[in-house]
């Protein structure tokens, strides 16, 4: 199975303090501020975990199916490629 | 998954004062500059003991996991400070949004480039006059403006994102309004400081460069682009809670304009140490919350009139008191609401 990793682009800066994470699109001036999961998730993301290893380790952490974490993990990852703010690899 | 909901950037800057997370950074690379203008309130050091690509490198770092997000690098001239880009560069790669702060006279065509790959959230380069005649004089130094001119049209070519800056001053008085036209040909922000300060050193001479009065009304009637924007947390400022100033030797103040003493010095002490413990710290935060609580009774103070607690300080003795310029911005404004 291919994995998929992430990493930042140069339109992206960020900042993490607490459950808090604030994300700044440098390109459009746009911020994005991201609930305390979202923030986990991005926190792992860069950290240079798999989206699909993050997702089966959130079904333990959270009360939620393997296939809701990963619509959640690939919802955000889709977001921030969209806005041009991450990209991705796929191993 | 549940978690809080998404949240603004108000909201996040909210929080981070409350937290007081040093999320803003300002670090002045070098109090050396190669302009001559005699409104400016730098003393030159000589920065005989500035800091090292290396100790800033480990200062930025540290900062970052305290939670700061922007850092703005200034001077003095920061391109002055041989390894400015490639400090420019860690702190992007780091995570921050990189403002810079520059004459333009020292960027060419190879600072343009590295700053393109660089990504800033923006280079600000300061413009006196839309001519260089204007410019010049104020500058105290021939072919500045050409230079600065030059370094916009870089920057714009390779899509920095530039945002000019004009003090207002006697000395670029006469072109302010074409300034102006040139930012909106450009469609680039402009920013305009009506603040002229006495220098570091005590001397008020540069205060005789000060805008007139007149002109700054004239200005906010015809430019409602001269007015400034409320500070988003509500507050008077983010000093001692999420702003910090670091000079080019490493001495740590509340904020650029809060310096009538350090909070300490980064060769002996680490910056966390420094934001956990300095009782200047506490003191400028105190100092602002009781700003803000004296603006906001009784309805004192003006939407847009944004107050400085230091210069409350500097020149009204008290942070709860208003100052030359507030007062100034407060008539332009509206008319003032509460006594002192």
């Amino acid at each position: 199975m291919a994995l998929t990793k992430l990493t930042p682009t140069r339109h992206l800066a960020w900042q993490v303090v607490g459950e808090c994470a604030i994300l700044l699109d440098l390109v459009t001036d746009a911020t994005i501020g991201l609930n305390l999961t979202g923030t986990l998730v991005f926190q792992r993301l860069l950290a240079g975990e798999h989206v699909e290893t993050l997702a089966a380790s959130l079904v333990d952490e959270f009360d939620v199916t393997l296939d809701q974490a990963l619509v959640d993990v690939r919802e955000l990852v889709a977001s921030l490629l969209a806005r041009g703010l991450v990209e991705v690899h796929v191993e | 998954m549940k978690g809080a909901p998404p949240q603004g950037l108000a909201t996040w800057w909210a929080e981070m004062a409350r937290r007081a997370v040093p999320v803003n950074v300002r670090i002045e690379l070098t109090s050396n500059c190669n302009l001559r203008c005699g409104f400016c309130y730098k003393h030159r050091s000589g920065n005989a003991n500035a800091l090292s690509l290396s100790a800033w490198g480990e200062v930025l770092g540290d900062l970052r996991t305290l939670g700061a997000l922007s850092v703005a690098f200034t001077g003095g001239e920061p391109l002055l400070y041989p390894q400015a880009i490639e400090l420019m560069r860690l702190a992007r790669g780091m995570g921050y949004a990189v403002h810079l702060l520059t004459n333009g006279t020292l960027l060419g065509n190879d600072e343009a480039d590295d700053l393109a790959e660089i990504y800033p959230a923006s280079v600000e380069i300061s413009l006196h006059g839309a001519s260089a005649p204007v410019h010049d004089a104020a500058t105290g130094v021939s072919g500045s403006f050409d230079a600065a001119m030059a370094a916009c049209a870089r920057l714009r070519e390779r899509r920095v994102k530039l945002v000019l800056k004009t003090p207002l001053t006697l000395d670029s008085e006469p072109e302010l309004e074409a300034i102006g036209e040139l930012a909106r040909d450009w469609g680039v922000p402009w920013r305009l400081s009506s603040e002229i300060l006495p220098a570091e050193d005590g001397h008020r001479e540069a205060l005789v460069h000060s805008a007139s009065a007149a002109t700054i009304q004239h200005l906010a009637q015809v430019m409602p682009v001269i007015t400034a924007a409320p500070a988003a947390s509500g507050q008077a400022c983010g000093v001692g809670r999420t702003t910090v100033a670091i000079d080019p030797e490493g001495n740590v103040f509340p904020c650029l304009r809060w310096r009538h003493s350090s909070m300490g010095n980064l060769r002996f002490t680490s910056i966390a140490e420094i934001w956990r413990n300095s009782a200047l710290r506490i003191e400028a935060a105190e100092a602002a919350n009781a700003a803000s609580a004296w603006l906001a009774g009784d309805g004192r103070g003006t939407p847009g009139a944004q107050f400085c607690p230091a210069l409350a300080i500097r020149y009204a003795g008290s942070v709860c008191a208003r100052y030359p310029s507030f007062a100034l911005w407060e008539q332009i404004l509206g008319e003032p609401k509460g006594n002192d």
